[in-house]
């Protein structure tokens, strides 16, 4: 399947996902959203989930933590720190070269 | 088609537990995690382990894949009979479609019907209303250069195809997406449209891809800064230098070399690393290269440099061994 069609997409950091689309991206309930927003392991700048806004890094992290919990049944607080471990490991690397 | 043996693949006897199975796929999701596996074709047996993970792992599936597979071995050609699988009900359980996409044919022709189960019971438990369709995740490399100036490149997926006698395959669906200038490696760049079909009617899903950054010969990435070792002759770093870098947009750059420039000292030229709002800085890391003593006259010059110059580059190493 092929077509000449180019399309256009939307950078995540210059429109972010609202907390329903997040929790689409990821294939969670909105309520597994909320727990991590309220345990601070995702970071939101409001108190209101209607004005929660999630960028790139918060979708990766969301999908990294996701896949952690199920594959190991990690507890979401360990799933947590594996995934600020993760984005330490990919910092430095790329400090590395 | 060949045949899969995801006992093999898991490394557990075909009479494994549940829980045994849960261990041997924990350890070896261990052992070829990106982060820390050492192997060099680690993320191809991630792959393989998560689809044998998802097929062992499920009541039915394994049910359904033991009866199917009694007597393969494996890489043996392997086709199922027409509607093997009646009888058994694959739920879509354990995985996604987006998921099952990166998996092999072996498993889209035997459970590649699952999501059409799938979407006909997610569509009936939700009386026929409209659903939007999965969201789907992939990964794309491109180079600084696109980066840089923007660029159209062709991406393919694996998406599962029914043929007119109903077998499922991983077909390829090739898309030619626009990348904007100044993204950033770890950036997400959503596809309105482009993920899994909606369900009666429904909106299809999204797709968002992770952008990723080929390695670069000469420059790091870092955001949209750029690191440059930027090598300088002697006489360069002592007295001072204009030197001209090219970018990877095709442009070039003018930097003055300060005069008395070390090896190890950063010079940052602001605005010159990847075009964006805000563009990113250039980091010039200065590098002395000493030429070699190969000539008459090059030996002249060091032995004239060593009598006239009172010079002791270990000074500050006296009286502290």
């Amino acid at each position: 399947m092929m077509t000449d069609e180019i399309i256009s997409g939307v950078l995540l950091d210059e429109k972010a996902l609202t907390v329903n689309e997040l929790a689409q991206a990821c294939g969670v309930t909105l309520e597994w959203v909320s727990i991590r927003v309220e345990m601070g392991v995702l970071a939101v700048p409001a108190e209101n989930p209607a004005e929660w806004r999630f960028a790139s890094r918060d979708l990766w992290r969301a999908r990294q933590l996701c896949a952690l919990e199920r594959n190991f049944d990690a507890l979401p607080e360990l799933a947590a720190l594996v995934v600020d471990l993760q984005e330490e490991i990919a910092r430095l690397r790329a400090q590395v070269g | 088609m060949e045949f899969k043996d995801y006992y093999k693949i898991l490394g557990v006897a075909r009479t494994a537990s549940a829980d045994e199975i849960k261990k041997a796929y924990r350890k070896l999701a261990r052992k070829y995690h990106p982060d820390v596996s050492k192997e060099p074709d680690a993320d191809a047996r991630m792959k393989e382990v998560n689809e044998a993970n998802a097929v062992l792992s499920d009541t039915e599936k394994r049910a359904a894949y033991d009866q199917l597979g009694a007597g393969y071995k494996p890489g043996q050609d392997f086709q199922p009979p027409p509607n093997w699988d009646t009888g058994f009900e694959h739920a879509g359980q354990g995985f996604s479609a987006d998921e099952a996409s990166q998996f092999s044919d072996f498993f889209a022709e035997i459970f590649g019907h699952a999501g059409d189960r799938r979407q006909t019971s997610r569509a009936q438990s939700h009386t026929q209303s409209q659903t939007k369709g999965e969201d789907h995740h992939a990964k794309i490399v491109i180079s600084l250069e696109d980066a840089w100036n923007g660029a159209t490149r062709q991406i393919s997926l694996r998406v599962p195809q029914v043929d007119a006698e109903g077998h499922v395959s991983l077909g390829t669906r090739t898309l030619n997406v626009r990348i904007p200038q100044g993204v950033k490696a770890g950036q997400m760049v959503r596809l309105a449209g482009q993920g899994g079909p909606g369900y009666a009617g429904g909106l299809a899903g999204d797709l968002f891809l992770e952008v990723h950054f080929e390695p670069h010969s000469l420059f790091r990435v870092d955001g949209r800064d750029l690191h440059l070792n930027l090598p300088i002759a002697p006489w360069e770093a002592a007295l001072g230098a204009t030197v001209e870098i090219g970018l990877p947009g095709g442009s070039a750059v003018n930097v003055r070399i300060p005069e008395g420039a070390q090896s190890g000292r950063q010079l940052r030229v602001k605005g010159k690393g990847i075009p964006g709002e805000p563009a990113g800085d250039l980091y010039l890391e200065i590098q002395i290269v000493v030429p070699e003593a190969k000539t008459q006259e090059a030996i002249k010059l060091y032995e004239t440099m060593a009598r006239e110059l009172a010079f002791d580059p270990r000074a500050n190493m006296k009286g502290q061994a």
